[in-house]
């Protein structure tokens, strides 16, 4: 592959989450491949797309994770979320249930990712309001509370699904590049915030995690 | 590399129409003989791993058409689960405070998306009902386990040949047989045992894919449980995950699912590219069936050898022990 095809400025790694059937996996395919899959299947695990935006010339490559959303399966997940500088918390708006996890996925992410992570609180189906179950002024409130971004989306029909990757993909580039100008190589400027390290960012995976002891 | 002239197109219809009459042929062959000796021998005891019936199962596999009678002669029922027990599990009232009873919650959610592409399982679907069935008596039978995303689509492609208490049954049976039930258990310390062994084994059996793996930074995990709680399901187009589990289900353990995993990983040909690596793993791969056999049954265990094998499944052994 030619090089130029491969360049990016620099390399963002995002994480989509949140309880099962919500659409996040329909989130992602609409947004990387602007598809939208009615033959859905649930998520065993982690699943990886990318793709890359401009921002002010400069081009960015989103690496989105999807995951798993059973319980059961966060013990796996949340170890993707080592490095991530983005997270879209996917609820369901028809769904009264799967908001009212929101706040168990931010505890999730407040022990697993970095302190200063981009969170945006996304409310899915809104193809379908005759079922919805909880209001737009509701969310808002408590994405206000926490300090978060919220975006209503359809997967389905495609409404604001780029507008929000997009808007937590900007919100992160300008955290980055102020970063970048205000204290320009000082050490504390995460690396993968550093255009010129932008090769160097481990790809995928989580950091191995710590040994439970004894074998291998 | 084809050439575009209307004679090569020609030969090329011949040979295709030529090809499907030679496999439908060898099909019914294969039919014949599983009916005249296979199958009789299977019932008269003679074991899955005995030589005639492993070659059947590794040149051609198991006719789909048998499959139905078949693979509950190849697992077995180490249980002795009965369709009154499974109408009993069924009966039972759940009770949402014991081990991972809860977890039931998620059965509805799962049951319609399973195996999409086949519509049997979405509401209405005529499986959909018997698909909820077993699920519900699966978690009221092992509560300690519950019903974990992925299992859904091991129930699906036995209740394809089976109905559903002998589904029920073979499901039960793989999972206490295979210790893949400790896998499903999701303990990460487990998990990152496991991950560790699998690693090792992979160098052993297949250093370049390891190396080309390493090379790309993709984490085993990625694509490793995905593979093997769905026992392959989720890994490869469903013809070829049956063919697989033709020859996988007389030893469904999780040894034999590694070997398994490391045959797919060295057939799906990783690209150099990282990006291009973890999108290609993320998805399902479609790899010659008869090559992946062929990788699992054979050029892999025979490249790590009998020694190192028997080894191997010791060490495996232990970890799946200090987890159970």
């Amino acid at each position: 592959m030619a090089e130029s095809e491969e360049y990016y400025d620099y390399l963002f790694k995002l994480v989509l989450i949140g309880d099962s059937g919500v659409g996040k996996s329909n989130l992602l395919s609409r947004f990387t491949r602007n598809e939208f899959l009615y033959e859905s299947k649930s998520t065993i695990g982690v699943e990886f797309a990318t793709r890359n935006l401009k921002m002010e010339g400069k081009t960015v490559k989103a690496q989105i994770w999807d995951t798993a959303g059973q319980e059961r399966y966060r013990a796996i997940t949340s170890a993707y979320y080592r490095g991530a500088v983005g997270a879209l918390l996917v609820f369901d708006i028809t769904k009264r249930a799967t908001y009212d996890n929101v706040d168990r996925w931010l505890k999730e992410l407040r022990e697993h990712a970095d302190p200063d992570i981009a969170i945006m609180l996304v409310g899915n189906k809104t193809d379908q309001p005759h079922l919805r179950g909880v209001s737009t002024a509701e969310a808002q409130q408590k994405a206000r509370e926490a300090k978060l971004s919220y975006f209503e989306t359809s997967a389905l029909s495609g409404d604001n699904v780029e507008a929000s990757f997009t808007e937590l993909v900007k919100e992160i580039y300008s955290i980055a590049s102020r970063a970048q100008i205000d204290v320009a190589g000082s050490s504390w400027v995460p690396t993968q915030f550093r255009p010129d390290h932008a090769e160097s960012v481990p790809l995928g995976g989580p950091a191995k995690p710590a040994s439970n002891g004894g074998c291998c | 590399m084809r050439e575009s002239s209307a004679t090569v197109k020609n030969e090329d219809t011949n040979d295709e129409e030529a090809a499907i009459l030679k496999r439908e042929r060898a099909i019914a062959f294969q039919r014949q003989h599983w009916h005249t000796t296979l199958i009789p021998n299977l019932r008269s005891g003679k074991p899955p791993s005995s030589r005639d019936i492993q070659h059947a199962l590794i040149h051609g596999g198991v006719p789909a058409s048998i499959r139905g009678e078949v693979w509950p002669l190849l697992v077995g029922n180490p249980l002795h689960i009965t369709e009154t027990l499974f109408d009993i599990c069924l009966a039972r009232d759940p009770d949402a405070t014991r081990g991972q009873e809860a977890s039931r919650n998620l059965i509805p959610t799962d049951v319609g998306r399973t195996l999409p592409e086949l519509a049997f399982f979405q509401p209405g679907g005529t499986l959909f009902d018997s698909l909820t069935d077993v699920l519900r008596a699966f978690v009221r039978f092992r509560p300690d386990v519950g019903y974990v995303q992925g299992m859904s689509l091991i129930a699906a492609v036995f209740l394809l040949y089976s109905p559903a208490w002998q589904a029920f049954m073979l499901m039960s049976s793989i999972m206490h047989d295979g210790h893949l039930i400790t896998f499903l258990r999701l303990d990460p310390g487990f998990v990152s045992h496991y991950m560790g062994f699998f690693d090792r084994t992979l160098k052993i059996a297949a250093p370049n894919t390891h190396s080309r793996l390493h090379r790309a930074g993709v984490p085993s995990d990625l694509f490793l449980t995905r593979w093997l709680i769905s026992m392959f399901v989720q890994a490869v187009p469903l013809d070829t995950a049956c063919r697989l589990w033709d020859v996988m289900l007389g030893r469904p353990d999780i040894m034999n699912l590694t070997v398994a995993a490391i045959a797919l990983l060295i057939a799906a040909d990783i690209p150099e590219d990282p990006d291009e690596a973890m999108a290609r793993l993320s998805r399902r791969l479609d790899v010659d069936p008869g090559q992946l056999v062929t990788l699992f049954a054979k050029t892999v265990p025979h490249t790590i050898g009998p020694g190192r094998m028997k080894t191997l499944r010791g060490m495996l052994g232990k970890i799946v022990e200090a987890y159970t």
